[in-house]
């Protein structure tokens, strides 16, 4: 089990990532909570040594994301919202810049959000995200492909890869 | 990174309460009840405490607990109580005068065995015995086990010839004295000796075993 103090590093470090993770999967401020408890005590719980902090980093994002598809399979959430709520729970106004993008990832189908979130702006390869998903690199690169489609309709011309 | 995905992400960030709340979540479910757990281990330790006692306790009434009686009547009465380990927990004896003899309490915590022979051994050397016959009766509640005791004795007093030994129903009282004047039925083992050959329920001939005399000589 890890230490107090090791806990409060990982949340001061982790805690925005695990934010956006959660923005582009949930639809209330509640469930981000319950995510946020979930995601760090099994961090706490977790005593294998991890190799570096791009490790630690994959490992919290693999399970937040777990942790997401989990809560939105419970049969007592809410399954949609508007999507303007949801870009408000990010604390997005469609003025400011990028709240199209932000809309545009919040209107995909789930199975696109983690692959487009982890490559266009964790900036993370095809190969490594096949490792966090758990997925063959091959469907990662099928994914994005479709994704990259899907946001470009959705922009039109305000996308740039 | 492009500028849209920095402009869409960047600016979103975890709230200081979403972060306050994880870490005192943290804190109340992982790290706060290791300082309660000092109760938990005396918790334990009251829980093996009390189990100690109760085993001891168990034990201790298992151990005073007669379970069975060995009564010597003849020119002195003298009642044991056996506990089911084949300890003497009791011992009263009175002389035929209704005196109470002396060092009956001594064979308290001796074996069944040992206490029948110190006793008739002790009323022979103290020459409080006159000529006649002992009866030696053994009761309990489980009958299995009072014969046994009573083949045991028998066997082990089988140098006296004038024992009478039987099984008597479990004629204790409440409080587990065997009472004076009541009869006890004669089961089906009862050995008399008079100086000729007999064969115990053991199997132990008396006739020219070892020091053969009569009881009281």
């Amino acid at each position: 089990m890890r230490s107090e103090e090791d806990a409060e590093r990982a949340i001061e470090l982790y805690s925005d990532t695990v934010r956006r993770i959660c923005m582009v999967h949930l639809k209330n401020y509640s469930d981000t909570e319950d995510i946020f408890q979930t995601v760090f005590l099994k961090y706490v719980l977790h005593s294998e040594p991890f190799e570096s902090e791009a490790h630690e980093k994959a490992w919290i994002i693999r399970v937040t994301i777990n942790a997401c598809k989990d809560l939105l399979k419970s049969f007592f959430r809410a399954k949609t919202v508007p999507l303007e709520q949801a870009a408000e729970i990010a604390g997005k106004s469609p003025e400011d810049p990028g709240y199209d993008v932000l809309e545009a990832v919040l209107a995909l189908p789930e199975k696109y959000k983690d692959v487009v979130y982890l490559y266009y702006y964790e900036e993370y390869s095809a190969v490594e995200i096949s490792h966090i998903l758990k997925k063959n690199v091959n469907t990662v690169y099928t994914l994005l492909a479709r994704a990259r489609n899907l946001l470009k309709e959705q922009l039109e011309g305000g996308w740039d890869k | 990174m492009s500028e849209l995905w920095k402009d869409a992400f960047d600016s979103v960030h975890a709230e200081e309460q979403l972060k306050r709340h994880t870490k005192e979540y943290l804190r109340k479910k992982v790290y706060a009840p290791r300082r309660m757990r000092r109760p938990l281990y005396g918790g334990i330790a009251a829980a093996v405490l009390c189990l100690i006692v109760i085993v001891f306790s168990g034990g201790y009434y298992m151990y005073t607990t007669p379970a069975a009686y060995i009564r010597m009547d003849g020119d002195m009465s003298v009642e044991l109580s056996i506990n089911r380990f084949g300890q003497v927990v009791g011992a009263r004896g009175f002389d035929r005068s209704g005196n109470a003899l002396a060092g009956v309490s001594d064979v308290v915590h001796m074996d069944y065995g040992d206490a029948v022979a110190k006793l008739i051994g002790d009323g022979e050397a103290a020459g409080d015995l006159e000529t006649g016959e002992l009866t030696l009766t053994v009761s309990g509640e489980d009958e299995a086990w009072c014969r046994e005791i009573l083949e045991a004795v028998a066997a082990d007093t089988s140098a006296y010839d004038n024992i009478q030994y039987q099984l008597g129903d479990d004629v204790t009282a409440d409080d587990g004295s065997i009472q004076d004047g009541q009869s006890v039925d004669t089961t089906d083992f009862i050995q008399e000796s008079g100086g000729e050959s007999v064969q115990t329920p053991q199997g132990h001939h008396s006739e020219g075993e070892g020091h053969n005399h009569r009881y009281g000589e």
